[in-house]
């Protein structure tokens, strides 16, 4: 990367573009840009690598998803049937638990912390950032969005990723307010034939670094703890800053980028057909984002951990029939429980299709992708931790082997967060805290 | 049919209208009062899809215009000219309007005067069952007389059933099949109109079978739709307009949960938007009160046909298109099958038997704080 | 504490700007709790610029959701940051607003000068703008780097796009974004009463006061008395209580207290079966709240009555879509707000009855005595209820379409019988029971699935038969009045209050108790005690914490 100059001073150089001279005078903000990381995006050669995470709550019935055998994988289970066209370009995890370490259990959070940020914590307030960020502070930082939230069920608090502990980053609950958000007036098309950098991009980048001097003075009267908060605040301030210096600069072609159809407004609730329809255009609206370079982290949050969803006319939701319905005798495992989780494993199958179905050069979007399930539990009905479902899905521009199913029957399901972020280029050979923490890499898939 | 019962799963509450919260003990014989307020409103078009129209359903209004133009005199480039975009709405010229507003003598509005052309003719329902009322008393006597088809009775009446069932979108086709034209028009106009509201009066109570005072008014409100958005809200409160051109008072009687009532006239005003009023002759209604304490139930009676051709020919040529009801033959049918009320001079009867559902749902119904002394005493003359 | 000791250690390898003495200082020896920065809500944002810029301005986009901790929401401002989602938002709502403040629809009123050169910047013109709109947005006077450092966006800005208004549209957007502005600081100083101390800075003390009372940013004449050291005298302070809670302004403070306290913003992601709950729709949602608002200012501010009467009046306020889920005819004027008394005997006395109690705590589909409990416990009486093992065996509970449990108290059997769930279970259920004559929409029921409902319980040893019975019980229980105290403390400190507090929440009680529980008598006694705004010395990180971030680097 060339060095930048830390004394030039933004506003003298805006002064300067502005009085009629070429967008390139203010270059040096702009090299970091060309992908070192990877690729240069601008002579089309291989794209840039995808993380995703897909969150859903209660995991599966116990025993009917799991593979017969450990190794490439002949089949699917029935409860991963919906999943069975992928089956090639996916991978299941079974066995893998979370540890409490005598700390209690605290019911749909425990689980999903443990995998997702390496750590259970003691109460029910998160205090570490999810693998999602920690992937993202890498491969997301030269995107005009450093990562992509939607929650599915219209509460914008069942987003999983955090960043730090005491908050979630809210996910989009609208699909209409998505679509805007990337493909409303801020968006820059990637194939459009002229580009004009708007003065006012540039004026509010500038103007912005008066924002960054008043987090400077404020934090000096702020104690340790507040300071972390604001820390937080100024990565988010980087992001902004860094979208305006994206907008005004040309953005390198990218053929699979095709601007989708306007989103109209739609209901928004638990309902599960609302759900579903609401997942639908958003996992149509984040292939596009991704095939139009727009990020290269997405986050979906079907329900959440506790699972609202329900049947319209129905008296209970996915969660009350996860306690109060009994195990069906002759079948074995609780039959109202395996429709909801039918449904929503069909929902993922629509989501990694959708992926699959972008052609970018002669492979699809998919491939480049490295998604990885979450879920809060491994037997619901009795907030069990043990066996909880993994999945992953695509092999990150070829970082990852698929098809394979990895039985480790009693290891920390944090090995799969270590894993993801060790292939996504974060430089972290051990993850976790307490019986969490892991060195281990699930080595069968990584290539 | 918009809604059905069905939709609405059992609720298995009980209802406690202020006024009856202290009556309703079990065993007396105390006076109670029921209200209502009308949810649903259409035409009374009964169909199974395939044995009210086996002589087919009456042609599109792009097949019929071209018909209607080629016996006009048009020749066939100009009328494919003028169809081309059909209907050609949002702004694009419709040039086939001037055309077809004047397609009787290629000089007078034909809706204003259907007479100035030939009668196009309409294929009419001859199917065994319609929604209605055996108004002339002749039972299963009576010409083209229908069986009701939930009670069985013969000798129903309807007319005007019998014109307009076999129009396509006037069919009222059983679930899955899409709402009839009329239908969504009262469910725009619902939501703008003052509400429609029935009052049961049960003197011996509504668990016993007795007489009952049956009075139908409008609101000051328009109704709410509840959160299903299909029904109005239950248990909302209106107040009585007090204009007595929409005050009725009918006698009646209630055996188990149907309520039954006749009145030898009965309007109220509606809207031009299906049609300025509804006035009965010879009016009898009959409704079931279901355990959640909504209503389904019909209303009949003879109506000047006049009314209802107007109803449509008012806009001209954009109902007819938009619905495929040619107007002339409408008229003619109408004209035709007219059954009651002869005029002295000509003998054309000016009126024709009708029917219509209606589902309603509770309601408190309060005394208007609107009143005016003028609109009290009018009430008080009728 | 942790952080001071870190916070020490940074300290003693850094220069600092502070006399050394303070360095020896220990939070709580130096009496109040540890410094809160919160984050201002939706609704404080909106009213600051409501009241700076009028109603007419509009404020669009999303906020960042809220946390609840301990119970508040105005806990957990200090808990939240700015995500990078919840920025861009916030910039988008700044430049919004920011470019209606400046339109020419606004301009003349809002803008206190006129440009030399509307095509140019005008940096008097800019200053006097920015800094009179400054100090209301942060509270305080803007010192002079922050000025200059304003006036010189506006400059940057209208040179950029060529137009004064533009720019200055620019800078005042930078200042609604500005954690300056979005963070409510607590400034210390010593406190000149109590040698040893720390209290809030008279603008730190203004804010305070401010969002406390009215859930709004000091007014004009507020700032004005601190700029005079007013708020530093008792009778100085207390004047400015007086006025506050004098004005009309004090409604939507109380009115945004026990919004928060009593958990409404829950209300956005309730969901009600629309085929169960036909009656239950969106504006029901809404009024609702808005019927548990207005009985409880009428009560409190207006009739000036005993706090407990909240949970047992009759007399409520009701529109028409609420009058059709009760069940009652209602006529209001225009489709409005009418009030309303229940008769006598009617189990539907006080808020706790109300829709906007029960159906918010029910589930979607069905009513819950356990949350509706729980709801009592935690909500009305600040009593914590331990979760729930995460190993219950839940096969006792069985199938709840089984014929035999068609009522809420069958189905919860168990939860009275067996040993495990007992424990837990005895402190809520009984109370929620109380309640089943409301279904999960909040209408009143006398059976459910054709079973009729027995809906005694009890309180704490007080037993009753219908809901007024448990109003009454609620009424009577000595925990709902001491918890509104220590809700209104936290609420205004914005944080629990610290162990050396806890004889001042007493006083703050026992005062409440024997003054005949007026809720205003309340307000004012804490917005009074120096114990509001005391707080630990000022924290000595000269230097900011080394950053993970190697962008951070790069900015500077």
């Amino acid at each position: 990367m060339i060095p930048i100059n830390r004394n030039m001073n933004r506003r003298r150089v805006l002064r300067g573009m502005l009085g009629g001279a070429a967008v390139t005078v203010g270059l040096p903000f702009l090299d970091c840009f060309l992908d070192t990381n990877g690729v240069a995006l601008a002579d089309g050669q291989a794209l840039p690598v995808v993380y995703g995470t897909w969150f859903w709550g209660l995991g599966l019935n116990p025993g009917r998803w799991e593979p017969a055998k450990p190794g490439k994988m002949e089949a699917l289970n029935v409860e991963l049937q919906p999943l069975a066209a992928h089956k090639d370009k996916m991978n299941v995890f079974s066995g893998m638990k979370a540890f409490l370490d005598g700390k209690p259990n605290g019911v749909h959070f425990s689980g999903v912390q443990g995998m997702l940020t390496g750590t259970v914590p003691r109460g029910m307030t998160a205090d570490k950032p999810s693998v999602d960020t920690l992937i993202a502070d890498v491969i997301g930082t030269r995107t005009r969005f450093r990562s992509l939230e939607v929650c599915c069920a219209g509460n914008p608090s069942h987003s999983q990723s955090r960043r730090s502990g005491a908050v979630v980053n809210p996910g989009e609950i609208s699909p209409a307010a998505l679509y805007t958000r990337i493909f409303g007036p801020e968006f820059t098309d990637p194939n459009a034939a002229d580009f004009k950098p708007d003065p006012a991009v540039l004026v509010r980048r500038s103007a912005l670094t008066a924002v960054a001097d008043d987090r400077q003075t404020f934090m000096k009267t702020l104690g340790a703890a507040d300071k972390a908060r604001l820390d937080e605040y100024f990565t988010s301030l980087r992001g902004l800053e860094q979208q305006l210096e994206l907008q005004a600069q040309k953005p390198a072609p990218l053929a699979a980028c095709t601007v989708p159809g306007k989103v109209e407004e739609s209901p928004i609730g638990t309902e599960i057909e609302i759900v579903k329809k609401n997942h639908m255009l958003f996992a149509g609206l984040l292939a596009h984002a991704l095939a139009c370079g727009q990020t290269q982290v997405v986050n979906v949050a079907f329900s959440d951990a506790t699972s609202s969803l329900r049947r319209a006319g129905g008296t209970q939701t996915h969660h009350e029939f996860s306690h109060e319905e009994p195990v069906d005798a002759v079948m074995g495992y609780q039959p109202t429980l395996a429709w909801f989780f039918n449904e929503i494993m069909t929902q993922l199958a629509f989501y990694v299709t959708t992926l699959d179905s972008i052609k970018e050069g002669d492979r699809t979007l998919l491939d480049r992708c490295a998604i990885q399930t979450a879920t809060d539990l491994g037997y619901a009905k009795l907030h069990g931790l043990e066996n909880m479902p993994m999945l992953t899905f695509g092999s990150g521009n070829g970082r990852l082997k698929t098809g394979i199913h990895v039985a480790a029957q009693g290891e920390p399901t944090s090995r799969l967060g270590l894993t993801m972020q060790q292939v996504m280029g974060v430089p972290v050979s051990s993850w976790g805290t307490d019986s969490m923490q892991t060195s281990k890499t699930i080595t069968e898939i990584v290539a | 049919m918009l809604q059905f019962d069905s939709r609405r799963a059992a609720r298995g509450r009980m209802l406690l209208s202020v006024a009856t919260a202290a009556l309703l003990v079990a065993g007396t014989a105390a006076a109670e009062t029921k209200s209502f307020v009308i949810s649903y409103l259409t035409d009374g078009n009964w169909s199974d899809g395939k044995t009210d129209c086996p002589a087919g359903l009456n042609m599109s209004a792009i097949d019929f215009y071209r018909r209607d133009l080629a016996k006009a005199g048009y020749k066939h480039d100009e009328i494919e000219a003028a169809l081309k975009d059909f209907p050609g709405e949002g702004g694009l010229k419709q040039p086939w309007v001037p055309m077809v507003v004047t397609r009787g003598n290629h000089k007078d509005n034909v809706y204003a005067h259907p007479e100035t052309i030939e009668d196009p003719g309409m294929i009419e329902v001859t199917g065994k069952y319609s929604y209605g009322f055996n108004l002339d008393g002749k039972g299963a006597a009576s010409p083209n007389s229908f069986e009701e088809p939930d009670t069985h009775e013969k000798g129903v009446n309807n007319k005007l059933y019998k014109v307009e069932g076999c129009i396509r979108s006037y069919r009222g086709l059983p679930p899955p099949g899409r709402p009839s034209l009329p239908e969504n028009l009262w469910d725009v106009l619902r939501d703008v109109m003052p509400a429609w509201l029935i009052t049961v009066d049960a003197p011996n109570g509504f668990g016993k079978d007795g007489p009952v005072t049956i009075t139908w008014d409008r609101a000051l409100e328009r109704i709410t739709r509840d959160a299903s958005g299909a029904v109005a809200q239950a248990d909302m409160t209106y107040q009585v307009d007090p204009d007595p051109r929409s005050h009725n008072e009918l006698k009646g009687e209630i055996k188990g949960n149907v309520i039954t009532g006749m009145a030898p006239a009965w309007k109220m005003v509606l809207d031009p938007y299906l049609q300025p009023d509804i006035s009965f002759a010879n009016m009898h209604m009959r409704m079931t009160v279901a355990a959640d304490g909504s209503v389904r139930g019909t209303i009949g009676g003879y109506q000047p046909w006049s009314t209802i051709y107007y109803g449509f020919a008012d806009q001209g040529h954009i109902k007819e298109y938009a619905g495929s009801i040619n107007l002339p033959a409408l008229y003619y049918a109408l004209k035709r099958e007219a059954d009651f009320d002869p005029d002295p001079k000509t003998g054309q009867n000016r009126q024709i038997s009708s029917a219509y559902q209606i589902e309603a749902v509770p309601a408190f119904v309060a005394p208007s704080t609107n009143r005016t002394a003028q609109a009290d005493s009018e009430t008080k003359a009728r | 504490m942790l952080h001071v000791k870190k916070a020490l250690a940074v300290a003693a390898l850094t220069l600092t700007v502070c006399s050394t003495a303070l360095l020896a200082a220990d939070d709580n020896k130096a009496g109040g709790g540890p410094e809160v920065t919160r984050r201002l809500s939706q609704e404080q944002y909106r009213q600051v610029v409501a009241d700076l810029f009028g109603p007419s301005i509009k404020v669009g986009g999303r906020f960042e959701p809220d946390i609840r901790r301990d119970g508040l929401l105005a806990m957990g401002a200090s808990q939240v940051s700015v995500t990078a989602s919840g920025l861009e938002e916030y910039d988008k709502i700044a430049r919004n607003v920011a470019a209606q403040v400046v339109s020419e629809a606004h301009r003349d009123t809002l803008i206190p000068c006129t440009p030399a050169n509307a095509k140019q910047p005008d940096d008097a013109c800019a200053g006097k703008f920015l800094s009179e709109t400054g100090r209301m947005l942060y509270r305080r006077p803007l010192t002079q780097d922050e000025l200059t450092g304003r006036i010189k966006v506006a400059n940057d800005a209208a040179v950029g796009l060529k137009d004064f208004y533009s720019g200055l549209g620019i800078a005042l957007a930078t200042m609604l974004e500005s954690p300056k502005f979005l963070f409510r600081q607590e400034i210390a100083e010593p406190d000149t009463e109590h040698s040893g101390q720390y209290r809030m800075d008279a603008y730190s003390k203004a804010s305070q006061l401010s969002f406390f009372l009215w859930n709004a940013a000091p007014d004009p004449e507020l700032l004005a008395a601190a700029e005079k050291g007013d708020l530093n005298t008792q009778s100085g302070l207390a004047k400015q209580v007086d006025r506050m809670i004098a004005s009309p302004r004090v409604q939507g403070g109380v009115r945004a207290f026990f919004t928060d306290m009593l958990g409404f913003d829950e209300f956005e992601t309730l969901a009600k079966d629309s085929m169960i709950f036909p009656k239950f729709n969106t504006k029901v949602a809404k009024d609702a709240q808005e019927q548990t608002l207005r009985t409880i200012t009428n009560t409190l501010l207006v009739e000036k009555g005993d706090y407990r009467d909240i949970f047992t009046t009759r007399e409520t306020f009701l529109s028409p879509v609420l009058a059709s889920v009760y069940g009652v005819p209602l006529v209001a004027p225009a489709g409005n707000w009418a009030p309303y008394t229940f008769p006598d005997g009617d189990p539907r006395a006080g808020i706790v009855s109300q829709i906007a109690f029960v159906a918010l705590h029910s589930h979607p589909g069905r009513s819950s005595p356990t949350l509706r409990g729980k709801a009592v416990r935690e909500v009305l009486l600040c009593q914590k209820v331990p979760t729930p093992p995460a190993n219950v065996n839940f096969t006792l509970v069985q199938d709840t379409k089984n014929p035999q449990y068609k009522t809420a108290r069958a189905r919860l059997h168990a939860h009275a019988t067996d040993a495990t769930c007992a424990g837990c279970h005895k402190i809520m259920d009984p109370i929620g029971l109380g309640l089943e004559a409301f279904d999960s929409g909040g209408s009143l029921r006398a059976a459910e699935n054709g079973e009729t409902l027995d809906t005694s319980g009890e309180l704490d040893g007080m037993k009753f038969t219908d809901a007024a019975g448990l109003a009454k019980a609620v009424h009577d229980d000595p925990a709902a009045p001491s918890c509104v105290v220590t809700r209104a403390a936290s609420y205004g400190l914005g944080r629990l209050p610290a162990k050396d507090e806890t004889d001042w929440v007493k006083s703050l009680q026992a005062s409440f108790k024997d003054g005949g529980y007026r809720f205003p008598a309340l307000l004012r006694q804490i917005a009074t005690s120096p114990e509001f705004y005391r707080v630990g010395p000022p924290q000595m990180g000269a230097l900011d914490a080394p950053s993970k971030l190697a962008s951070e680097e790069i900015h500077k």
